[in-house]
């Protein structure tokens, strides 16, 4: 059972969290550390404990307002581009440019609920969609004049997946390939080809990046912290969340949930700062998304296909398909850790 | 006398703040110390927050009064610990305002000798 200071101290990690991102990374460990000992020093079973904690709470508002304001102006001035696509690291700005693509996700949803916006012409509905896909290719391309930062690496991996998935299909369909025996054939041929298509994509990436000097960083900040893979992974994985909503009629508010668990796994990997925790946070939120494609599909879509037979056992279709997109996910976001991890050289203490 | 202006500008200091500078002006010192330091200079009568104790000392870092240099202590943590130390400038704002609190009370006890006694 963990101890009431245990509790108090992760509410403290909390309050932590609100202050800017610089502040906290300068201070963070060092108050915490202070607060860890004040509650030492507490007499046990009092409410001494509680006192402290609200001791931070009670000036916090102002703590914080003086935080944020120092903390603007003593940023340092940044001239074009940087202005806007290099933020700090864990900021609210990172998670907005981070988002982006996630709330494009959720956007269809959204128009779909005003009848005015459905109603527009084709040519309008054509035009808008194409202006969100330039958008999120211009940021992307943005984010590889600003050296990589963390929040472009989302839109590579997405950029990463819609080419090797949409190639497939291309392939699939115009060279009339053998790959349509049943949903799960396909799906796993389809999605197996797609990963390893991918994963020497990455690979491929990552070491031409260290020859480039517009990418060195990248690649240097690669091997001293695989999980930024996984992180490109996770927005490539967004496009393979894409297909479990494609073709579900009244799919609205599912597909907007399913973009804010994308966002929150994101928001979760750019605030926390060790491996298990940005891991964890980017399995929950593609989990969620898969599981909202489920319930989406089970609730919504009245289907008369066959279920299919696995080891003498009835299986929807559906949810063989959606559980093989998720455990490609899944696999998208943990291998690069395994490979890449194992691959780096080990950091002298 | 660049830095006579300077001092001046600092002052008065605000209670905390004197007593933070009073805290680290024979040694360093991480932010637990000056925290107990501050309770037991003013007699218990300021108790900071961490967060009110760590805003004041990001302050007087961008104000250049204070330091930021390497503990002799180890953390818990195992991470290196921070101390807190006085600059120069940062003694001699103090020293200023104890100069400062020296002559008004000075002047009160001229003044009224018989309630300052």
């Amino acid at each position: 059972m963990k101890s009431a200071a245990w509790h108090l101290t992760r509410c403290y990690d909390r309050i932590l969290q609100l202050y800017p991102s610089r502040f906290r990374l300068e201070f963070g460990d060092e108050m915490r550390t202070v607060f860890q000992l004040q509650l030492d020093s507490c007499p046990v079973s009092s409410w001494g404990a509680i006192r402290i904690l609200w001791g931070e709470l009670r000036p916090l508002p102002g703590l914080l307002l003086s935080a944020y304001w120092r903390e603007r102006r003593n940023s340092p001035m940044k001239t074009g581009l940087e202005c806007w696509f290099v933020q700090p690291e864990g900021s609210w700005k990172e998670l907005v440019l981070a988002g982006l693509p996630f709330l494009m996700f959720a956007l269809p949803g959204v128009f779909s609920l005003f009848p005015a916006i459905v109603n527009l012409p084709l040519r309008i509905g054509i035009t808008i969609i194409s202006l969100m896909a330039l958008t999120l290719i211009g940021v992307g391309i943005i984010g590889l004049f600003v050296r990589l930062p963390r929040w472009s690496l989302v839109y590579a991996g997405a950029f990463l997946t819609l080419c090797t998935l949409g190639g497939l299909a291309v392939i699939a369909n115009f060279g009339n390939l053998p790959i349509n025996w049943s949903a799960l054939t396909t799906t796993t041929i389809f999605l197996g080809i797609h990963l390893v298509l991918q994963f020497g994509l990455v690979a491929g990436i990552v070491s031409i990046s260290g020859k480039i000097p517009l990418t060195t960083d990248f690649h240097n900040q690669v091997k001293a912290d695989p999980s930024l893979i996984s992180l490109m992974m996770y927005g490539g994985t967004l496009m393979v969340m894409v297909a479990n909503f494609e073709d579900v009629a009244g799919v609205d508010w599912y597909l907007i949930a399913a973009a804010i668990a994308m966002l929150l796994g994101v928001w979760g990997y750019l605030r926390t700062d060790n491996l298990r925790g940005q891991l964890l946070a980017l399995m929950v939120g593609n989990t969620a998304a898969a599981a909202l494609g489920l319930a989406a599909n089970l609730i919504l879509v009245d289907t008369n296909t066959p279920p299919l037979i696995i080891g003498g056992i009835e299986v929807e279709r559906v949810i063989v398909f959606i559980a093989l997109t998720w455990l490609t996910s899944l696999v998208m976001i943990l291998l690069p850790v395994v490979v890449f991890s194992s691959r780096s050289e080990p950091v002298a203490t | 006398m660049e830095a006579a202006i300077k001092t001046e500008e600092f002052l008065p200091l605000r209670e905390p703040t004197f007593f933070i500078l009073l805290s680290i002006s024979n040694q360093k010192k991480h932010g637990y110390a000056i925290l107990q330091d501050t309770e037991s200079l003013s007699g218990g009568k300021i108790k900071l927050s961490n967060g009110t104790l760590y805003g004041a000392l990001t302050r007087l870092l961008d104000q250049g009064l204070i330091e930021r240099v390497p503990s002799d202590e180890p953390a818990a943590s195992g991470k290196p610990r921070k101390a807190y130390q006085l600059t120069r400038t940062g003694a001699s704002v103090l020293q200023a305002e104890i100069e400062r609190l020296e002559n008004l009370v000075r002047t009160a006890r001229r003044h009224l000798p018989e309630l300052t006694g």
